[in-house]
């Protein structure tokens, strides 16, 4: 009888964890990666997880969210992981992904570091957008704007966003939020 | 052993409850429709992915009937749609998304254009944006944030979907 108890109370316990989306056919790759950074606090680091899900890890969507110490959304972005890993649309016939491959890809992305927004390229006067010597930059700011940002030399985090470009991004002064600074890539 | 049976029960029901205390706000809805093309079986699925539902991210895919991801948007609820979730607003998130999943279904056509539209709007070039609209391409509009829809469009020659524009709209969401 005690067996009986144990079972039914494992039973009970299993299905109170069920949830509507256990079954969904987008959970078939649903895979994740966790890091810690410590960008928008010294002393309680933001999280970054990177996720998959799709029905094979072929036609995954994949995210990237980071999370401050107390849980709130800072910034997510989402994709394909056939977009980041090769570019554009998969065509049909594609090769497969294995979880292996999604796995690390996904600790890959999640692996960010804290940079200083004083290391990129300065916006000179007559350019049309900041200038490096190797890639490409675009920011959604005015020049003024652009440069009071570099000049703060604020903590900044980037990610990939495309097989060739790269998301950088900045807690702004003003507004405490985040915000995208710049984007580049050759 | 009937007290035995009755304590696995309690013990079992006093830990589910302390798991919908700590409950994630991982809710979804799904939603069929035709974009890519009059009799395609395309889906959506929204999403929100949180800790709790005022913690939210939402996720919005679009997949064609093979599965294949052709949109995606994301945005922290709270961003894109301001403080409107309680950590515990399960049931007001899923009425959301219910509604999130509904897109509407139009053509480029009925696109504003070029010279109407304000900087910022879309991030296509001239040239780009007037051949979409002229080609009367299925276009598919969420929404984004509090009355405002972003419009993606279909490009059956690419097979690939495309951000138009974005644009203000009727808010639906409450």
């Amino acid at each position: 009888m005690r067996r009986y108890a144990v079972a039914i109370a494992a039973l009970l316990l299993s299905a109170c964890g069920q949830s509507d989306t256990a079954d969904a056919p987008q959970a078939a790759c649903a895979r994740s990666a966790t890091q810690e950074v410590a960008w928008t606090s010294p002393d309680t680091p933001d999280v970054i997880t990177t996720t998959s899900q799709g029905p094979n890890c072929g036609q995954a969507i994949v995210t990237f969210v980071a999370r401050n110490g107390a849980g709130d959304p800072l910034w997510v972005f989402a994709s394909t992981y056939y977009d980041l890993t090769v570019g554009g649309v998969a065509p049909e016939g594609a090769p497969p992904v294995t979880g292996e491959q999604m796995d690390t890809f996904l600790a890959s992305w999640a692996d960010v570091t804290v940079s200083r927004s004083g290391a990129l390229p300065e916006w000179r006067l007559d350019d049309a957008a900041p200038s490096g010597p190797t890639f490409a930059y675009s920011t959604p700011f005015e020049r003024e704007t652009y440069e009071m940002l570099r000049a703060r030399d604020l903590p900044m985090i980037c990610y990939a966003a495309a097989v060739e470009a790269t998301h950088c991004l900045v807690i702004d002064p003003a507004s405490r939020a985040p915000t995208m600074i710049v984007a580049y890539g050759p | 052993m009937r007290q035995l049976l009755a304590a696995a029960l309690v013990v079992a029901l006093m830990a589910c409850t302390q798991a919908e205390d700590v409950a994630r706000c991982d809710l979804e809805a799904t939603h069929d429709l035709a974009f890519t093309a009059a009799d395609a079986e395309d889906t959506i699925v929204a999403q929100a992915i949180g800790p709790s539902c005022d913690k939210a991210i939402g996720l919005y895919v679009v997949r064609t009937a093979d599965g294949y991801p052709i949109w995606s948007w994301s945005a922290p609820l709270t961003h894109a749609f301001g403080d409107v979730f309680e950590a515990d607003g399960a049931e007001h998130v899923q009425s959301f998304l219910d509604s999130w999943s509904q897109p509407v279904i139009e053509t480029t056509q009925a696109a504003p254009a070029w010279e109407t539209l304000t900087p910022g709007q879309t991030t296509l070039d001239q040239l780009t944006y007037e051949d979409v609209r002229a080609r009367d391409l299925p276009m598919l509009c969420h929404f984004s944030g509090t009355a405002r829809q972003t419009c993606v469009f279909w490009e059956p020659a690419a097979g690939g979907a495309g951000h138009l524009l974005d644009r203000d709209a009727e808010e639906t969401t409450e």
